[in-house]
């Protein structure tokens, strides 16, 4: 298993418990080197420590011997004995030691010269109990003698360890100034070392995952073309790379496919624009409305020298409507013009129809509101569908009237017919149109059938020349429809788009 | 990643080898002693001087105690300081040693404490004093009256069969040790009795003191004059001769044969004030009194004397001695 391969977790940790087995093994170092130089010292001491306790019950127990033998003090013999029970351990620690040096040699004789001694200075004991004065006065001149020489040589061996310590501590001073500046440079060098480690660790450890915010941030920033390289590592980090990269592609891939459908809606919607406009260039150069409209009016001139008032009026109200629309959708119109122009239409269904129709208009000639504008085409639609789908199919005469009335917010105008009445679900589908957002306007089944204006594109004229969705109201049943305009007031008149 | 992971393991393994080398570094410097030491502990007295024998001696000492696997203890005592050498034989007694090593001095001093040694059941073995004798106890060194008579021969060599008129000055140790003395001088006086041309003008004692030394020969060249060579059996002695003569302005017009290879004293034959020496082997005495040091302690018996070679420096072969003993490489003291 390759390191790269570790999961992140396990990298964590191998990583953090090196770094601490390395910080470790240097506090180790150092604590180990430190108890060394520290045993060192300790060593140098060690053999004055007991050759100075042993120097001093050494001179005890020639004290005691001497004041047991000349007095005949228990208490002395006592003291004596003791320091022998004391000094014994002693003797048997330095004769049994490891020889690692001339001092140990000459502890070691140290030990055996004071067993003489003790030897000695048993049998002067001895012989003062057996009363043997000779004995005991040659043993103890010998126990004494043989007790400065030991002294002599103790005194002698502490110099010699004291003038050797003096060299061994100037060695072990050297040892530990340079285990000391050792020591620092270990560790600032450990130190540096293992942040220097830390450092790249880190950086190795983040450097994928900066990479993958980067790729991120691009991909924030609407670039979608980023090229993911891909890492070699295949812990999680691997994983959140490769998923990243398959998701970039299939974005990537995404926004080319809707990218392409809108091209191709594009092209399509051009394609149709292109076609309509074309049609419509078409149907206008086979139609000229002028001509259309000169036409008619010399139609009417004809009638009126031939004393023809009836087909003069006939014509005279259809050059009337024709220049009415003439002057084009976008123009607005004030209600009096819309009332003019349903009159002249009404005028001619009259003519056509005759006492099949009767028709009334309902308002105040004087009223201001009548100068109010809306789109144009708007009532004559309205009273079109009021007498095809109202009154057309009826075997009694039909009634339509235009009624204007005004509240202090609203014009009301109103068509009203004696007709057989809207269906109920017909009247449901006119509301919810009527208060539909725009985009939500199904297309008009009627396009209306002289204007080729229907219901629906009246009202969406409505309610974009007046901002308001509810501009229609209509009461219906059999024998009375009433289709009403709600118009607020204080809209300025403009120019429909 | 895998290359911060091998620092990682590289660092460990510094580390690692660096606190395995704790248990291997020597800790405070000690003196070297016998490494194969055991229950076998030996004293040898020394003489606390530096000179070459001595440091040769202690450099064969050592040599063969490791061999022997003796535990060598030095003892060092002033020169010819009968109390000091018997002070430390008491205290080798005491201490219980296997065997005593000594160059014995003053026979009738040192014989008794010897002998209280030997009572002790410690084995004694001397060198470098063949008229010390004492029953059961062996000795190794040059032999006194071919070192005498050597000297002899080296002054006859010297003047060549000229008229000589010799003064010999022989290192006395604290009061009359006939023996000793006889045996050099016996050595020299036979060398000389067939050379009637050679007259000896006096036989003087020196003591310890190289002052004494100085003195003695002016006031022997300011009594006689005549004298042309000066025999000097004292290894200090030798070169204090050999300055006094430098000293007098008598460079030249007296010969001095000396004994002992001390570095003044071969600087001397150096810038010729002395034109020879004789000098033992300290190196080989100390070899071969260990060998039967270790033979004695085995329970082996072993031959009453053993001489060693002696040499004989003069202008001529200084640079054997050089190689022997190069200037300040003398061998390690134990101590």
């Amino acid at each position: 298993m390759k390191i790269h391969d570790l999961k992140y977790r396990t990298k964590l940790i191998v990583f953090f418990s090196l770094s601490l087995l390395i910080i470790l093994l240097a506090c180790l170092y150092m604590y180990l080197t430190l108890q060394r130089l520290t045993q060192d010292t300790t060593d140098m001491f060690e053999k004055n420590v007991v050759l100075t306790d042993v120097y001093r019950k050494l001179g005890l127990m020639q004290t005691d011997l001497e004041a047991y033998l000349t007095t005949n003090d228990s208490d002395s013999l006592l003291s004596f004995y003791n320091n022998v029970n004391a000094i014994q351990p002693l003797t048997r620690t330095m004769k049994t030691s490891t020889i690692s040096d001339m001092g140990d040699v000459r502890l070691k004789n140290t030990a055996n010269m004071i067993e003489n001694y003790l030897s000695e200075a048993e049998k002067a004991i001895i012989a003062k109990r057996g009363r043997n004065i000779d004995s005991y006065t040659e043993y103890f001149a010998l126990a004494k003698r043989h007790n400065q020489m030991i002294l002599r040589y103790i005194d002698e061996l502490m110099s010699a360890t004291l003038i050797a310590n003096t060299d061994g501590y100037s060695a072990i001073a050297e040892r530990i100034r340079l285990a000391t500046l050792f020591n620092i440079t270990l560790t600032a060098s450990v130190i540096g070392l293992v942040m220097f480690l830390i450092v790249g660790f880190s950086r190795e450890i983040t450097r994928p995952v900066t990479e993958l915010a980067q790729y991120a941030k691009e991909i924030t920033n609407g670039n979608y073309q980023l090229d993911v390289v891909p890492t070699r590592q295949s812990d999680e980090i691997g994983i959140l790379y490769d998923a990243f990269s398959r998701m970039v592609s299939s974005v990537r891939d995404y926004i080319s496919t809707i990218q392409e459908n809108a091209r191709l809606e594009a092209s399509n919607l051009k394609m149709q624009t292109a076609l309509r406009e074309a049609e419509l260039l078409a149907l206008q150069s086979q139609v000229n409305p002028h001509f259309i409209f000169n036409t008619i009016n010399i139609g009417a001139r004809i009638a009126h020298l031939q004393n023809d008032p009836v087909t003069c009026e006939y014509l005279e109200n259809t050059a009337s409507i024709f220049r009415y629309n003439l002057r084009g959708l976008d123009t607005p119109a004030t209600i009096m013009e819309e009332i003019q122009n349903a009159k002249a239409y009404l005028s001619l269904l009259k003519t056509r129809f005759g006492d099949q129709l009767e028709y009334a208009f309902e308002y105040d000639a004087d009223s201001i509101a009548l100068a109010t504008h809306l789109p144009r085409m708007t009532l004559q639609p309205l009273v079109e569908n009021a007498y095809i789908h109202g009154i057309s199919g009826l075997e009694r005469p039909g009634e339509i009237t235009i009624r204007i009335e005004e509240t202090d917010s609203h014009i009301l105008v109103s068509i009203i017919d004696n007709g057989v009445g809207i269906p109920d679900a017909t009247i449901q589908r006119i509301e919810a149109e009527a208060v539909a957002p725009l985009h939500h306007h199904t297309h008009d089944p009627e396009h209306g059938h002289t204007t080729g204006i229907g219901l629906s594109n009246v009202l969406q004229r409505l309610r974009l020349h007046f901002m308001t969705l509810e501009v229609l109201t209509v009461v219906s049943r059999e024998g009375f429809t009433a289709l009403t305009l709600n118009l607020p007031k204080g809209v300025p008149p403009c120019i429909e788009s | 990643m895998k290359h911060i992971f091998y620092a990682f393991i590289g660092l460990i393994v510094v580390m690692t080898v660096m606190i395995l080398g704790i248990y291997t570094l020597d800790g405070v410097p000690k003196p070297k002693v016998s490494e194969n030491s055991t229950e076998k502990h030996v004293v040898v007295l020394v003489q606390n001087t530096k000179d070459s024998f001595w440091d040769a001696f202690r450099s064969g000492v050592i040599t063969e105690a490791e061999k022997q696997n003796i535990l060598v203890e030095f003892v060092e005592v002033p020169p010819f300081d009968s109390d000091a050498a018997a002070l430390a034989i008491e205290r080798a007694v005491l201490s219980k040693v296997n065997a005593i090593v000594l160059q014995p001095i003053n026979g009738e001093r040192t014989s008794s404490v010897l002998d209280y040694a030997r009572k002790s059941g410690i084995h004694i073995l001397t060198f470098e004093n063949d008229a010390f004798t004492m029953e059961g106890v062996p000795t190794v060194g040059s032999n006194s009256w071919l070192v005498g008579s050597t000297m002899a021969k080296m002054a006859i060599s010297t003047l060549g069969g000229a008229e000589g008129r010799m003064a010999i000055l022989i290192n006395n140790k604290e009061s009359d040790d006939t023996r000793y003395k006889s045996l050099k001088l016996q050595g020299m006086l036979e060398a000389l009795a067939p050379h009637d041309e050679i007259t000896i003008s006096g036989i003087h004692n020196v003591d310890n003191s190289l002052l004494g030394v100085d003195k003695l020969t002016r006031d022997i060249l300011r009594k006689d004059p005549t004298i042309n060579v000066i025999l000097c059996t004292d290894d200090r002695g030798t070169p204090a001769v050999a300055q006094a003569i430098v000293d007098t302005g008598v460079v030249g017009s007296i010969s001095i044969i000396g004994f002992g290879n001390m570095e003044q004293t071969m600087n001397y034959i150096e810038r010729g004030v002395i034109q020879a020496t004789i000098s033992s082997d300290g190196a080989a005495i100390g070899k071969e009194v260990i060998t039967k040091t270790a033979t004695v302690l085995s329970g082996m018996s072993v031959s009453e004397s053993t001489s060693t070679p002696i040499y004989t420096y003069t202008d001529d072969n200084l640079d054997d001695f050089r190689k022997r003993f190069p200037k300040g490489d003398a061998p390690e003291d134990s101590q």
